[in-house]
């Protein structure tokens, strides 16, 4: 497929004529709105910047929608907790939007320890004609008030604020891997590696556990949870991935304490491949419900896998990101790369998948046709608008012009967050602090 | 294929996964993978913010390829020693890595209950000594002091169990330094050893209990090391500090009144790998 980059390199603008990257810029996390209008990127520093797609002109048809940088803020700051002598990062691991129900846009950030929900509105009317104070804000002096007058609106510059509405706080003993908002718009899960709590999201105070698989004795801890998500329709259901490659499917109605799962997903592992390495590459660093809530999607280190959710004994799909990396996991085992989490992501159909690679490559594999292609986002490789041409890593001995050999890739530069617009092919793909959003192509 | 500016460390020539246990690759690589993996797990705890996923990996790794080793084809009664020495040299490395810790990261609370290992840690030496040679298990206890006595009553059990086995005793070290990661309220052992601290002989009461139980170890343990093939990943594992001082150098320099009072309140080494109360100490 096709694929037109419209590359916005949103850097600090101080530091868009050099080449390094000061660490609070790398992008952490990347999150299109349910209605695809916003973006939503947190960053190392725990910084939100949220940017907004431009109307449609009729004069400049081919400027499809821009992402303009919307609204900026500081959503959580580094912390130390004195009792155990541990550093709190900043760093956003995840952001959720809230489905829009009013004029104003709700995200919920998390770090490891804390989610916030964030309200962001607009104003672009301020009331001018007070009776107690002047335009300055001075006080007037009431006796020299002889009449009185009624406040009248007038526009202002529009004004795009950010304030935090809610803060749950201190539900988290370990650190928390995600967030998902529930399709009942009222309660939200939050999942660190140990429990997965469930919130209303108008309670700051009190949260329920509903997961919870530490051992009574820590040191038979060999399990933990990784990622957790609802059920896109129901309500009552949600999944969770572990470090040992099994996704659970809990429903909530039957107990208030999950930990017996309704569906237990694991493919057996293949003898033929065993290595020292087998667990951790089975650890699954992303799970997520297709958008018609039949499939789970999940992203272990080598492969993505989709299952079918009435089948749990084998994925329905299996696509290798970068097979070429099996015979060099003892190499990267040891720069711990074989630890990095990659994300993966459905289309608004659920017919395309996608998900990141090193070199700044990222992948897209077409459920249908079973066609897959590696695409780069780098600034030498892509002129804005240009169409982005495929890559090909070169496992054999030939290596053909345009092919780049495993060994010359660039294991610093790896895309680990992409999200894909609800409805429209576009994609926001972070390649540590640069974001790169792609749109289709338009004839 | 390496991250810019690094070098390329061992194995050298091979780098592809070596699934087939009879290749000669796979010891190498097992010996690669096992040393890199306490590296990694020790320089994890030591982050700021230390990730459990991480930490969880790493051990059940090590679990792995430990318990790979102990089941390597060799398994005639004769060579059995050396398997267990290489074993041992995890245990023994683990024991390393935990006095190390000790001396050098005092105040970080994550580490408490690291720094309660080397305790719990020599209780499952303690058995694995006793298990494969009383003998100079015990002439290594015998030359502690007066002040161990209970130790000695304690090893003197433990060698009566006729189910205990290595590989569960590796896995008691695992699991034991797996318990650091816990960084709940609930474990706080780190207050035995500050009581310690506090006293005129501060550090040295902690990492010499440590030392005494790795030199004690560590008499039976070179024992061993005339059987050749597991010699060099043995090398590797051992710390030099330990190899110079014997037990009665140790506690030339240390206060033993200091030790016997605390030693008794400490419960020794004989809780199975219970944490010893702090209050008591914090008391006293």
């Amino acid at each position: 497929m096709e694929e037109e980059s419209d590359t916005r390199k949103i850097n600090n603008s101080f530091l868009r004529d050099h080449n390094y990257a000061t660490e609070a810029d790398i992008i952490s996390t990347v999150e299109f709105n349910s209605s695809g209008e916003l973006l939503a990127t947190g960053d190392k520093g725990g910084r939100v910047v949220v940017f907004q797609r431009e109307q449609e002109s009729k004069s400049q048809p081919q400027r499809r929608g821009e992402y303009n940088v919307y609204s900026t803020f500081q959503s959580h700051e580094p912390e130390f907790d004195y009792l155990k002598s541990l550093e709190i990062e900043e760093k956003i691991n995840k952001i959720k939007w809230l489905p829009q129900q009013n004029a104003a846009y709700f995200l919920l950030s998390t770090n490891d320890k804390t989610v916030k929900l964030w309200k962001i509105s607009e104003r672009d009317k301020r009331p001018e004609g007070y009776n107690l104070k002047d335009e300055d804000g001075r006080i007037r002096n009431p006796l020299t008030i002889t009449s009185l007058r009624v406040p009248v609106l007038q526009p202002m510059d529009l004004m795009v604020e950010a304030t935090a509405r809610r803060v749950f706080s201190n539900a988290h003993t370990y650190h928390i891997n995600s967030i998902s908002v529930n399709s009942d718009l009222q309660t939200f899960i939050s999942t660190d590696d140990l429990r997965v709590n469930l919130w209303n999201l108008e309670i700051t105070d009190r949260s329920f556990n509903i997961v919870d698989i530490k051992p009574a004795n820590m040191e038979e801890l060999t399990e933990v949870i990784t990622s957790a998500e609802f059920h896109p329709q129901q309500c009552h259901t949600f999944a969770y991935s572990s470090s040992k490659g099994s996704i659970r499917l809990c429903d909530m109605r039957q107990a208030a304490l999950c930990d017996k799962h309704c569906k237990y997903f694991e493919e057996p592992e293949d003898p033929s491949t065993r290595s020292f390495f087998s667990e951790i590459i089975s650890s699954i660093s992303d799970v997520k419900f297709s958008h018609n809530g039949r499939y789970l999607m999940t992203r272990d280190y080598l492969t993505v896998k989709v299952w079918d959710l009435q089948m749990e004994n084998k994925p329905l799909e299996t696509y290798q990101v970068h097979d070429y990396l099996r015979g060099k996991l003892c190499s990267l085992y040891e720069n711990d790369c074989i630890f990095d989490k990659f994300e993966c992501v459905w289309n608004g159909s659920d017919s395309v998948i996608m998900t990141g690679s090193y070199n700044n490559f990222f992948r897209m594999f077409d459920r249908n046709t079973k066609r897959d292609v590696t695409l780069e986002a780098s600034r030498e490789n892509s002129k804005p608008r240009a169409i982005l041409k495929p890559r090909k890593v070169c496992v054999g001995g030939k290596r053909r012009k345009d092919e780049i050999s495993v060994d010359s890739l660039d294991f610093s530069k790896k895309i680990l967050h992409t999200t894909w617009h609800p409805h429209e092919n576009i994609i926001a793909v972070a390649a540590t602090n640069n974001l790169y959003i792609f749109q289709d192509k338009v004839n | 294929m390496i991250m810019k500016g690094q070098k390329r460390k061992l194995p050298p020539e091979d780098d592809e996964e070596v699934s087939d246990r009879s290749s000669p690759f796979w010891e190498s690589q097992r010996q690669f993978v096992f040393s890199v993996s306490l590296n990694k797990y020790q320089r994890g705890q030591e982050l700021p913010a230390p990730s459990l996923r991480r930490s969880v990996l790493i051990a059940n790794t090590l679990r792995q390829v430990s318990m790979e080793a102990c089941r390597a084809p060799s398994v005639d009664m004769e060579v059995s020693q050396p398997q267990c020495s290489s074993s041992s040299a995890l245990q023994e490395s683990f024991l390393t890595a935990a006095a190390i810790h000790q001396s050098s990261v005092m105040f970080a609370n994550s580490h408490s209950a690291l720094s309660g290992c080397p305790l719990v840690s020599l209780n499952y030496l303690s058995n694995c000594a006793t298990n494969r040679s009383p003998a100079s298990c015990h002439s290594g206890a015998s030359n502690s002091p007066p002040s161990v006595k209970d130790d000695d009553e304690d090893w003197g059990s433990m060698s009566t169990d006729p189910d205990f086995s290595l590989s569960a005793a590796i896995s008691s070290i695992l699991s034991a330094l797996d318990s650091t990661i816990d960084v709940s309220p609930q474990a706080a052992p780190r207050t035995p050893l500050r009581s310690l601290e506090n006293l005129s002989a501060p550090s040295e009461g902690g990492a010499a209990w440590a030392k005494q139980g790795g030199r004690g170890y560590g008499g039976s343990w070179e024992q061993q090391e005339e059987y050749g093939p597991r010699e060099s990943s043995v090398e590797v594992m051992r710390s030099s500090y330990l190899s110079d001082l014997t037990v009665e150098d140790l506690f030339q320099d240390i206060d033993t009144s200091l030790l016997e009072r605390d030693m008794g309140v400490l419960g020794l080494l004989g809780n199975g790998g219970g944490y010893p109360a702090g209050d008591d100490l914090l008391r006293t």
